[in-house]
């Protein structure tokens, strides 16, 4: 039996958390969360996900900044990372892909199928 | 701070190679000796002025002005006109020039000119980057609550937390409803609040035309379920992949389908995919058997908050937002977008996306710029 893929949830706001959460157990992953970017990173360092889902904008450090340094690691270097946010400017998205992020997801998420089969295309 | 970077274009070797010894000290310098030259400069080099002598062989000065304003309206133009032509002036500064100055010209004069053009220059783009922040911010905090209402909402309508009795679905169902609304509501309004102040660039990336189109059609799934319509999509069997701008083609379409889906009672929608190698485009219709257009309000229905006449008003609540913003951000690609409808016909519309990718294959320009260098 395979083990289920790790995925790592962060986001500031704990509504977003949660819903993420039930939403990604309910597709069969493991699901850790963290509350800001340096969070992210601390944990993503401990418990090795297979993903993570990052939001952008957040106190203490935010996804861009926090994916850039995860990029910067021997460890984090080429851990997917999908950056989801209430953005919906332009620069953000180029901001999330220069920072190293490999995919974009617009909040709301409504179509929580086009984040399983991202996922599943990025973590295979 | 970086040096701006200055462009002289004179045909006259005195006049430009004094100008260049004027300017050379403050700021970066390049020189050219005819219109044809200037623009190909310009699409070399991040140009933040240029000095233009208004007469010369070949391309005239009012003929490159044009092109250097169509190129990048921020680019800053000082004009210099020879002795008593007043008329190549005012032409020059309707066109967008900063200034005049005629020759022989004071160096104290012109080096003045060009401080206080790069000023503007500076002080346009700062407000435009303010301006985004803010927008930004605002498009934030509206969608952060919104999206967790939805997204709640829908955990219970998918009966993730026990069971719905009908009562209850019905009930969220509005609830989801009217969230959705909201958010596209909100969408449109940033939207077309970027594209009054001017604030919008384009994405140029790769995307699948008919991937979009089923996540747009995915939203409204419970929707469509709702009044019962049946909306089928059409499109060839290999993938349609275009290079231009997926965010706003996307919101382009989702605008037009939530129309179609908003004025059918009931019945079909059919939506079309099809790419034109010989017009560099992809069409996309949406084919609705709904109430229907009359062809004189057609036109109208571009204009904001206008929305059929007053009869239908109470029934089909919502501004009429989605329709302009449809139109302004097709103008911004360059594509076209057409409707036909029949009152208690149905609607047909047809949004035609300028393909990037196909553009570049046929070493045309950039669409927006139709520009010829001799």
């Amino acid at each position: 039996m395979t083990a289920k893929k790790k995925i790592l949830v962060v986001d500031d706001n704990e509504d977003n958390r949660e819903i993420l959460v039930f939403r990604l157990k309910q597709l069969g992953f493991e699901v850790l969360v963290a509350s800001n970017g340096k969070e992210a990173i601390e944990t993503a360092f401990q418990a090795k996900p297979d993903i993570i889902l990052m939001d952008l904008r957040m106190p203490v450090m935010d996804g861009w900044e926090a994916t850039r340094a995860l990029r910067q690691t021997e460890w984090g270097k080429d851990l997917p990372v999908v950056a989801v946010t209430a953005h919906a400017m332009e620069e953000d998205r180029r901001r999330a892909f220069n920072a190293g992020c490999n995919e974009f997801i617009l909040k709301p998420v409504m179509d929580y199928s086009i984040i399983h089969e991202t996922i599943q295309r990025l973590v295979g | 701070m970086d040096k701006a970077n200055i462009l002289i274009v004179d045909d006259e070797m005195g006049p430009r190679e004094s100008l260049k010894v004027i300017l050379k000290p403050y700021f970066n310098v390049y020189t050219a000796e005819r219109g044809g030259q200037a623009i190909e400069i310009l699409r070399q080099i991040s140009i933040d002025l240029v000095t233009l002598d208004m007469k010369m062989p070949g391309l005239s000065g009012t003929k490159v002005l044009e092109m250097v304003k169509q190129r990048d309206p921020d680019i800053e133009a000082i004009i210099i006109t020879g002795y008593g032509s007043m008329d190549t002036a005012i032409e020059g500064l309707r066109l967008g020039a900063f200034d005049y100055i005629a020759k022989p010209f004071d160096v104290n004069h012109i080096l003045s000119l060009v401080r206080r053009a790069l000023e503007r220059r500076n002080a346009r783009l700062k407000l435009r980057q303010l301006k985004a922040e803010f927008l930004a911010n605002i498009s934030h905090e509206l969608r952060t609550p919104l999206s967790v209402v939805i997204g709640f909402v829908s955990i219970l309508l998918d009966q993730l937390v026990g069971k719905l009795s009908d009562q209850q679905q019905q009930i969220l169902e509005k609830v989801y409803k009217n969230s959705e609304e909201l958010l596209e509501l909100v969408d449109n309004v940033l939207c077309l609040t970027s594209l009054n102040s001017g604030d919008l660039s384009m994405a140029e990336k790769e995307f699948d035309v008919e991937a979009m189109v089923k996540g747009s059609v995915d939203r409204y799934r419970k929707w469509l379920e709702e009044k019962g319509i049946d909306l089928s999509i059409q499109s060839p069997a290999a993938e349609i992949r275009i290079v231009s701008d997926p965010g706003k083609v996307g919101r382009i379409f989702q605008n037009l389908l939530h129309n179609a889906i908003k004025f059918t009672p009931g019945g079909q929608i059919t939506v079309k995919l099809h790419r034109s190698i010989n017009r560099g485009v992809v069409d996309l219709e949406i084919i609705d058997t709904g109430i229907g257009i009359p062809r004189d309000q057609i036109e109208g229905m571009f204009q904001p908050f206008q929305q059929l006449d007053g009869s239908l008003r109470r029934e089909f609540s919502g501004l009429g937002l989605g329709l302009t913003v449809a139109r302004r951000l097709t103008d911004f690609l360059g594509g076209t977008l057409d409707i036909r409808s029949q009152a208690n016909i149905g609607t047909h519309v047809l949004l035609s996306v300028p393909d990037k990718m196909a553009a570049r294959e046929n070493g045309a320009f950039d669409q927006r710029h139709q520009i010829t260098v001799s």
